[in-house]
């Protein structure tokens, strides 16, 4: 079995509005002996910046990746956001001498190197390809079988596929699977792969809101009793501006939006406190009742 | 546009910030054309030429000043340490000053190229 020890990167999102997510994925990842270390010194992944300069996102991103170089450890993160900027440029600078070179001279300003000795991984793939399926269900004490869900993978956890590598982002498997086995139905729905359009809020909100909308009402054609999410910003888009969408279409949907840490968790026994099932916006109890 | 050289018309397009770079583009275009990076480049010479949204000026600066793309507060690291959650790291923001400074984005930020 793989050394499941990693640098845990939180990213920027998660700490500052999102501590539902990072508590229950501690709960899980130590019930499943991951060993999550703490970066001391860590700064944003770049992605933010992307738009406005691609180079400031490739010092921010290798920065990081040298971060993990001195520690010694691969990354692991729980936002794909992250996950995708910090991979990308992690296969960039160990295929491209030229972008290697010149990167590495910004970074010398700062007295850093980057060396390409890490990987970096969202934790849907560590529990995927370094966990394993097995060893989840062996985990599970409680499986969720009264339960139907449908999943949001979002994409940056797999788009683009040349660059992520990881599923298939036009049949995504990964996710399904890693909910069946916790027991739990997980349902087929119309344009499951669809963007929750989360990265346009700010510059216009009505567009991301009705794309969003749209996905809550397939799922709920399909009945699902809640939506599992593995991604800061989608998990806003769907639980958070839930109730913006429910006034702006004159709909109802009140659908409970989980982080998949919690899903796994509470297939595990922890109790919905534990996991700071408190902290979603719409309420879960519907979701606590079916156990 | 962009093809027949419209140039100011691209950049001011308020079109280019609809994009939410989900990908899906580069990841259908049978001629493996990466539409997003296109985009994106766009978007990179717009805030050259001066057509930067607000947003990214805070975002920069909130990165310049705490290393993360927000600024948390207080009561946040608070509630951190309260719900048995690790502190979080302390980024070396002089370190990352010196490296955003080396960039041509720096200048357009007012902040000055050297460091």
């Amino acid at each position: 079995m793989p050394n499941l020890k990693y640098a845990m990167f939180l990213g920027c999102s998660i700490p500052y509005r999102v501590s539902s997510y990072e508590l229950s994925a501690r709960k899980i990842a130590a019930k499943l002996d991951i060993e999550l270390v703490e970066m001391p010194d860590y700064n944003c992944c770049g992605l933010p910046l992307d738009p406005a300069s691609h180079d400031v996102m490739l010092v921010l991103a290798a920065r990081n990746l040298c971060q993990a170089e001195k520690l010694g450890l691969n990354i692991v993160t729980l936002c794909p956001g992250c996950a995708g900027t910090l991979r990308k440029v992690n296969k960039l600078l160990k295929e491209d001498k030229h972008e290697r070179e010149r990167v590495n001279g910004f970074l010398k300003e700062a007295g850093l190197e980057y060396k390409g000795t890490v990987e970096v991984k969202h934790l849907m793939q560590v529990l995927a390809e370094d966990v394993g399926l097995e060893r989840i269900k062996e985990a599970v004490k409680k499986p969720l079988s009264n339960l139907s869900v449908a999943e949001h993978m979002g994409c940056h956890i797999v788009r683009p596929q040349k660059h992520i590598g990881f599923d298939d982002p036009e049949n995504p498997e990964i996710l399904k699977s890693l909910i069946e086995a916790t027991g739990a139905r997980c349902l087929d729905y119309m344009d499951e792969t669809e963007c929750c359009g989360a990265p346009i809020v700010g510059v216009n909100d009505r567009i991301p809101l009705a794309l969003t909308r749209d996905k809550l009402s397939h799922m709920k054609a399909v009945n699902a009793q809640a939506v599992i999410t593995v991604c800061p910003f989608c998990h806003m888009m769907f639980d958070t501006n839930q109730m913006r969408i429910e006034r702006m279409f004159n709909e109802t949907y009140g659908m409970p939006v989980l982080h998949y840490p919690q899903l796994l968790g509470l297939a595990m026994g922890f109790t919905p406190e534990e996991l700071a099932l408190k902290e979603l916006r719409v309420d879960a109890s519907k979701v606590v009742s079916l156990i | 546009m962009a093809q027949l050289g419209l140039k100011d018309r691209v950049l001011s397009s308020d079109q280019l910030w609809l994009c939410a770079a989900c990908y899906t583009c580069v990841d259908h275009c049978p001629q493996d054309v990466e539409i997003s990076s296109v985009i994106r480049a766009l978007k990179n010479i717009a805030v050259q030429e001066g057509y930067m949204p607000s947003a990214f000026k805070e975002l920069a600066g909130a990165i310049m000043e705490t290393g993360l793309a927000y600024k948390i507060p207080e009561l946040r690291l608070k509630r951190r340490s309260e719900a048995g959650l690790p502190p979080l790291g302390k980024a070396d923001v002089e370190s990352i000053a010196k490296l955003i400074n080396r960039t041509e984005f720096a200048k357009l930020l007012g902040k000055g190229g050297s460091s």
